[in-house]
């Protein structure tokens, strides 16, 4: 994620401000957003949004607001970036609502959702 | 994978390290790609840094004292271990010496380290034998001597971010001497530059346009999480979407995007995997390299399994990077220095960057398209002129290499003085514009020279006067570096804070 560990780029370390801002290292850190949120299975070391947010919940845009509120970037998205989460959601409309609760729908949509939050310059640079 | 300063150092051994990195230098599949598009006449320039403060002294040597005492002296500076002895010079390496030409100030006969001209067995396959003294023999190597600024910096950070600002004195500028140019000729959804590091390197920073920064070409992709398949292209969908919202904000995960939607998923071939040690490549690497050179991609060894995401060739054609930086660590040889021994480090070093040049040029000229090609080679600073135990401490100005088809190869710019009583109180030569026959030369002029005759202004830029006239000295006292022919008009903003100017 641009600091590799004991590879500093000068005897400054990484003293870069916002220089560290760039295409490799942004991958870098939407891979480890990818890989955080793609850890299932309730083990200590998985991502549980059921301890983070209301699973009982089942509107896509009060789904959309509370992941924004656990990432802290409530207010920073677009209109259209949250239409797009919305549509993602969805997919495009054929399941208006999400029952969080089962199995599957939390570990596709919700994890999903996760990771695609974070892999947005508003999550990375805001 | 690239070879980092550390993994030299856990691989155990510099010969080993420059074996594993070699001729890979110059193979990423992101610069392949960009001069295998041959549809048009672009020129193409590409960085090299020596990072760490590579020791000039010992990269371009003085063999005798004609017109000079330079020999003498720098037996007197270099002894024992740091001397590149005259029969080291002389000897037969590939069917010719080190030595190269004469000195333009003192007409003192110069020789290139012994490291450059690397014999045939010590990289697998003969790849890149005779290293640098090969290219320089084929007349595609300008070595500049004496390249530098007045007040010069010891920092490594600090002299870096000169030579990359291109501004000596005063405040540094906040963009790099190459960002200018890319900034004022190319757009935001362009991206003309790419560089294999992590992070924008200072030559190329700017907010005008896009610079790709690549280090591992295998993982550049969307990382998505592929444990619902079916989920996989809402995911991308949603992904391209939110990213290509950056775009117009000018924020980096704009390229992330390009990369990834532009392509056809469905025709686009795999690149080979540049980045990888070279014993993991086929045993042919000059049949491979060429194959991909040419745009061909190799249909077994090379390509990735196709569970991969690897960046694909059809994504990466919208790229059209016409500037490329790379760079190699180790230069910084405080100790274990060496001399002409092939185990030394800075022989290896030498043999390492030598070979990949020559590998490169190579793969260039098999083209028909080396003439499109310019390499400048450069260091934040030279090293001390006496040695101490086995290395050398932070130095002052030092030589510089343009390399291609059309440069105008030969000895520019002059030996700086290296007499123990020329020297200043740390040891290291001094930085003068003084007539005579060791007069320095401001690296500027060598990027001045580069950008006004190799690097094309946009149709249409000329408004002002020319940089000949205004500023004589940017052109390079040898103007004719560049084998270009037509003076163009230069750019003079884009090498800004003139020599005593702004300071």
């Amino acid at each position: 994620m641009g600091q590799t560990i004991f590879d500093p780029p000068s005897v400054f370390g990484w003293d870069w401000e916002t220089a560290w801002v760039s295409s490799s290292t942004m991958l870098a850190r939407y891979g480890f957003a990818r890989d955080l949120m793609s850890a299932r299975g309730g083990g200590g070391s998985s991502f549980r949004p059921d301890k983070l947010m209301d699973l009982d919940l089942s509107d896509p845009s009060d789904i959309l607001a509370a992941a924004t509120d656990v990432l802290g970037i409530t207010g920073d998205l677009t209109a259209g970036e949250q239409s797009t989460l919305v549509t993602y959601l969805t997919d495009s409309g054929w399941h208006p609502t999400l029952d969080l609760n089962d199995y599957d729908v939390r570990n596709e949509k919700l994890h999903g959702l996760f990771a695609l939050l974070m892999q947005t310059p508003a999550f990375q640079l805001q | 994978m690239a070879i980092t300063r550390r993994q030299f150092l856990k691989h155990g051994g510099l010969v080993t390290a420059g074996t594993l990195l070699g001729p890979q230098l110059f193979a990423n599949p992101l610069m392949r790609q960009a001069y295998a598009a041959l549809e048009d006449n672009s020129r193409y320039f590409v960085i090299l840094f020596l990072d760490g403060g590579n020791d000039g002294l010992n990269t371009v040597i003085p063999y005798d004292n004609v017109g000079s005492n330079l020999r003498t002296a720098y037996n007197d500076a270099r002894k024992p271990n740091t001397n590149i002895t005259q029969g080291q010079l002389t000897a037969m390496v590939n069917g010719t010496t080190s030595l190269i030409g004469t000195c333009p100030g003192t007409g003192t006969q110069l020789g290139l380290h012994p490291g450059f001209n690397v014999p045939p067995d010590l990289f697998d396959n003969g790849a890149g034998a005779g290293g640098l003294r090969a290219l320089y023999g084929q007349n595609k190597v300008a070595v500049i001597q004496g390249c530098g600024y007045p007040e010069y910096s010891l920092s490594h950070e600090e002299s870096r971010v000169i030579w990359q600002t291109g501004v000596p004195l005063g405040t540094p500028a906040g963009t790099g001497w190459v960002g200018r140019h890319l900034a004022a000729q190319y757009g935001g959804s362009q991206i003309p530059a790419v560089n294999i590091d992590d992070s924008i390197v200072g030559e190329f920073r700017q907010t005008g346009t896009s610079v790709l920064a690549v280090r591992d070409l295998d993982n550049y992709e969307f990382p998505f999480d592929g444990d619902y398949p079916g989920d996989v292209a809402a995911k991308t969908t949603a992904f391209g979407a939110l990213n290509q919202s950056a775009i117009t904000g000018g924020q980096p995960a704009a390229v992330v995007h390009r990369q990834h939607r532009e392509g056809d998923h469905r025709q686009r071939r795999r690149l080979p995997r540049g980045e990888r040690p070279l014993q993991d490549r086929s045993p042919d690497l000059q049949r491979d390299v060429r194959r991909t050179s040419a745009g061909a991609c190799p249909t077994t060894s090379a390509r990735s399994p196709a569970s991969s995401t690897a960046v694909e060739e059809g994504s990466l054609a919208n790229v059209k990077a016409r500037f490329f930086q790379v760079s190699n660590g180790g230069y910084d040889t405080h100790s274990d220095q060496g001399g002409a021994e092939t185990n030394g480090q800075h022989y290896s070093l030498h043999a390492e960057v030598g070979a990949s040049l020559k590998v490169f040029m190579d793969d260039l000229a098999d083209m028909g398209v080396a003439n499109r090609v310019c390499v400048l080679v450069w260091s934040e600073f030279s090293r001390r002129i006496p040695q101490n135990d086995n290395g050398t401490d932070h130095g002052s100005q030092g030589p510089m290499f343009v390399i291609g088809g059309g440069v105008t190869g030969g000895v520019f710019g002059n030996h700086p003085n290296i007499n123990d009583g020329a020297l200043d109180d740390e040891g290291n030569t001094e930085y003068t514009q003084s007539a005579g026959s060791h007069r320095s030369t401001d690296f500027r002029d060598v990027y001045g020279t580069i950008l006004k005759h190799w690097v094309e202004p946009a149709a249409g830029d000329g408004a002002g006067a020319p940089a000949a006239r205004r500023h004589p000295r940017r052109d390079l006292r040898s103007r004719a570096l560049l084998a270009d022919g037509q003076l163009r008009h230069g750019l003079p903003a884009l090498v800004s804070g003139r020599r005593g100017v702004g300071a």
